[in-house]
């Protein structure tokens, strides 16, 4: 019973949809301020979803039906699964010895469906999105994953749990190891396809992408899926950075928790409003010849500290 | 290497006016495009042989709905010219007011567009906010945000009182404080130098022999500005600079269209300024003789050209209109070759098109 | 011998370079800067004439080439801006017009003289890729500004 709550309602798929809703209204609010607007209500993204839900499903002669329908069901099987190993608020639905590793690798299967999308997908427009999101998988993924694995390392455990109470012995990750986060946040941003790295999506270059020809309840759940990506995203970085939801041991779990999920949220939407998109070139020249170097770099710093 | 064909046009989100285009790709490098244009073409130049003069400057008004004012007004030249007629200083100073406040409110409307479509919302936001203030200013002149109605054969329609003098004089207050901003804001931000630098190449050679007007000109070195070169009252009495570059990239024009926003700030400062007293307009004659006329303006995206003949009847036997904008396509084969996919969208944007005025 | 018939327009560089090729000169269109040139040659002499201006004067800026039919002629009026504005001017006969296109003279013209084929079916020999460009694909009708095309 404790198990099946924790799946379906805390920390697992009801809470995952409110948070996914909420951090798409924060981060459109915050983007809105930047820009001297106002900004959506409340309610916008779950009236754009329910708007979706309703409308008509088209499947374009030439695109494969059955992969169409499955490909945004399996992204958002992975995210889902993915969420039962993230601690929210201290608070985890399973933790095991290399939970971290099964997460990381769940949060990529996302990138591959999107990149199938375009694939299965007859105008030029998705397939030139879905050449794109993979070569930006390729410039992005590696810095994402060798500073992620830098608490790994100091902690000396594969085990988000792990990571977190070691943080509690000594530091928050970001202040031992600064540079890691920056990357990891870098990262982040490619990983969720967020201006200024939504190249995949360019509207004005490729009008949306792998997405273009996806309508009705298939958008409604890759934008969803979307979403919840970038919560469990900001929820891994304040695990494996900011020791999850530890402050002082007297201020409860789940409001400092959130206070940091909406910090690193609110840095996201800064780098969304002060930066043009980059051009694919300009980023697979930046993940391979900086922030690549820069991981290994930091890497080989904390196995020295570390070790 | 994969070669695809990438439509752009007649709807893309890049587009705001209908055009197509079809981009040859090998992998992201473009090798080459054809363009196909007339999906806005109204058959204006037709139509002006069916109305009489007055109401062509109602039609013409609609060539573009940016640089209205300048064509209606370009038009009126010519009939002017025809009817040997002379508007009173004060009718072309406000010609000349309304003239700079449309080159302001394009200017900052293309600074957005070109944002937008790297992915820079925000300076698209406050470029448009700004643009508010511009229209805000037109709507106090004549009435109309984007569409005036103001020119009238032998001089404008409507004043300016004192008190709107007073006022739009502390709106161009706000707006140069806004507008220099903006431009401080432009020409420091590295993302968008990175996005423009080098794309969209054309040299003054190339511009010289594809006959190119305006900004994209005299962003390749061609120093060339028809408020300069055949100047009309007031242009002939105030003193303006025209901004040249030589580098004939997207970031040139940038800088050449953000450094002209700031001249024509302050130009409609002094045209307010030193607007003399008088009559509005001078009495027209019905009947235009029989002849041919000419005359050109400075819209905001280079020389407007009208010929307009006359035989004696109500209606001109010929209106011929050449926009500033074609030419500035006749170069997009040009640039488009050898840039990446996603140079595209700054290269369009770069040559700031107005397809209702190309197509007509 | 050409017959220049403006005592004032035999002065100007202009008309005394195309001497030899065109048919007259005056100052005719009325503009406010002061009133414009026009030379009227012959359509045989209209590549020469462009490569004298070109080659001689230094030429470069054309605004636009202006159609016109006045049947049972068919006029084009090529604008040339060099400080101040002159036009060439050359008349071909109403049916099956046919012009020399000037487009490797002056790179420039490849829209305007696609734009008068559209409008009046003039042919222009020479020109790289001579279709109309405004019509809508498959016009088959007349070209719009000839005379005998009735709108309404």
């Amino acid at each position: 019973m404790n198990a099946l709550i924790k799946l379906l309602i805390f920390p697992g798929f009801g809470f995952l949809f409110i948070a996914a809703l909420a951090f798409d209204w924060i981060d459109r609010r915050m983007i809105a301020r930047y820009h001297g607007r106002v900004g959506p209500p409340w309610y916008q993204p779950l009236a754009d979803f329910v708007k979706l839900l309703a409308k008509e499903d088209i499947v374009p002669e030439g695109t494969h039906g059955l992969a169409a329908a499955a490909l945004p069901i399996v992204s958002l099987t992975a995210v889902l699964t993915a969420s039962l190993y993230i601690p929210v608020g201290g608070i985890v639905g399973a933790s095991f010895e290399g939970d971290l590793i099964v997460v990381l690798f769940l949060l990529t299967l996302p990138a591959l469906a999107y990149f199938l999308a375009g694939w299965i997908s007859v105008g030029a427009y998705s397939v030139l999105g879905g050449h794109r999101s993979l070569l930006q998988y390729f410039s992005y993924e590696v810095p994402f994953l060798m500073a992620v694995t830098c608490p790994a390392i100091l902690a000396g455990s594969w085990s988000i749990a792990e990571i977190i109470n070691s943080q509690a012995q000594t530091a928050w990750s970001a202040l031992m190891q600064p540079l890691g986060f920056i990357l990891a946040l870098i990262g982040l941003i490619g990983k969720l396809k967020r201006d200024p790295l939504d190249i995949p999506k360019a509207k004005s270059e490729v009008v949306a992408g792998p997405l273009t020809d996806f309508s009705g309840r298939k958008l409604a759940l890759w934008h969803l899926t979307m979403n919840m990506q970038t919560v469990l995203g900001i929820f891994l970085l304040v695990n494996l950075f900011f020791g999850g939801s530890r402050l002082f041991d007297r201020v409860p779990a789940l409001p400092v928790f959130g206070m940091k999920s909406v910090a690193i949220l609110l840095a996201l939407s800064t780098a969304s409003a002060l930066y043009a998109r980059l051009r694919i070139d300009q980023l697979m020249d930046l993940g391979w010849r900086v922030l690549a170097p820069l991981a290994l770099i930091q890497i080989l710093a904390t196995l020295w500290i570390g070790g | 290497m994969a070669r695809t064909v990438i439509p752009i046009g007649p709807q893309h989100p890049l587009l705001k006016e209908p055009l197509a285009f079809q981009i040859m790709l090998e992998g992201e490098r473009v090798t080459d495009s054809t363009m196909r244009m007339g999906y806005v073409h109204r058959g204006i130049e037709r139509l002006c042989q069916e109305r009489t003069y007055v109401q062509n400057i109602h039609l013409l008004e609609r060539v573009c709905g940016i640089c209205s004012h300048v064509h209606a007004m370009t038009y009126c030249h010519a009939v002017e010219s025809l009817l040997g007629i002379e508007v009173p200083l004060r009718a072309a100073y406000l010609r000349a007011l309304l003239c700079e406040l449309e080159r302001i409110h394009s200017h900052l409307l293309w600074m957005g567009v070109l944002a937008r479509n790297i992915g820079l919302d925000t300076i698209f936001m406050y470029a448009w906010r700004d643009r508010e203030v511009v229209l805000d200013i037109m709507e106090a002149l004549s009435g109309g945000r984007v569409s005036h109605a103001i020119n009238i054969i032998g001089g404008v329609r409507s004043d300016v009182t004192p008190e709107d003098r007073e006022e739009i004089l502390e709106q161009l207050t706000t707006l140069d404080r806004q507008v220099t901003r903006l431009v401080g804001v432009v020409e420091h931000e590295r993302s968008l130098q990175t996005r423009t630098k080098g794309v969209g190449l054309l040299s003054l050679e190339q511009v010289r022999r594809y006959c190119v007007v305006g900004p994209v000109a005299r962003a390749s070195g061609l120093d060339a500005d028809m408020r300069r070169d055949e100047p009309r009252t007031p242009y002939d009495r105030l003193s303006f600079n025209v901004p040249t570059h030589t580098a004939g990239d997207v970031w040139a024009r940038t800088l050449v269209r953000m450094q002209e926003t700031r001249v024509s700030v302050e130009l409609c400062r002094d045209i307010l300024k030193e607007i003399p007293e008088g009559p509005l307009a001078v009495r027209a004659p019905r009947r235009v003789p029989p002849g041919e006329a000419i005359s050109r303006s400075e819209a905001p995206r280079g020389e407007v050209f009208y010929y307009v003949r006359s035989d004696g009847s109500d209606t001109p036997a010929r209106v011929k209109i050449r926009t500033p904008t074609l030419p500035s396509l006749l170069t997009l084969p040009q640039q488009l070759k050898g840039v990446t996919m996603a140079d595209v969208s700054v290269v369009l944007s770069g040559v700031d098109l107005c397809i209702a005025c190309a197509d007509r | 011998m050409s017959e220049a018939s403006r005592l004032d327009a035999t002065r100007n560089p202009i008309v005394c370079a195309l001497a030899g090729l065109c048919l007259s000169a005056e100052t005719r269109i009325k503009s406010a800067p002061g009133d414009e040139l026009v030379i009227r040659l012959p359509v045989e002499n209209l590549r020469a004439a462009v490569a004298v201006l070109i080659n001689q004067l230094g030429v470069t800026h054309l605004t636009t080439i202006t159609g016109e039919d006045l049947p049972p002629q068919l006029t084009l009026k090529y604008h040339f801006w060099q400080k101040r504005g002159f036009t060439l001017e050359v008349e071909l006969p109403g049916e099956a017009p046919v012009a020399a296109s000037i487009v490797d003279l002056i790179p420039g013209a490849a829209l305007y003289e696609r734009e008068v084929y559209g409008m009046f079916g003039v042919a222009f020999e020479g020109h790289p890729d001579l279709q109309p460009l405004l019509l809508p694909d498959g016009w088959d009708g007349a070209p719009p500004l000839r005379k005998e095309v009735h709108s309404g």
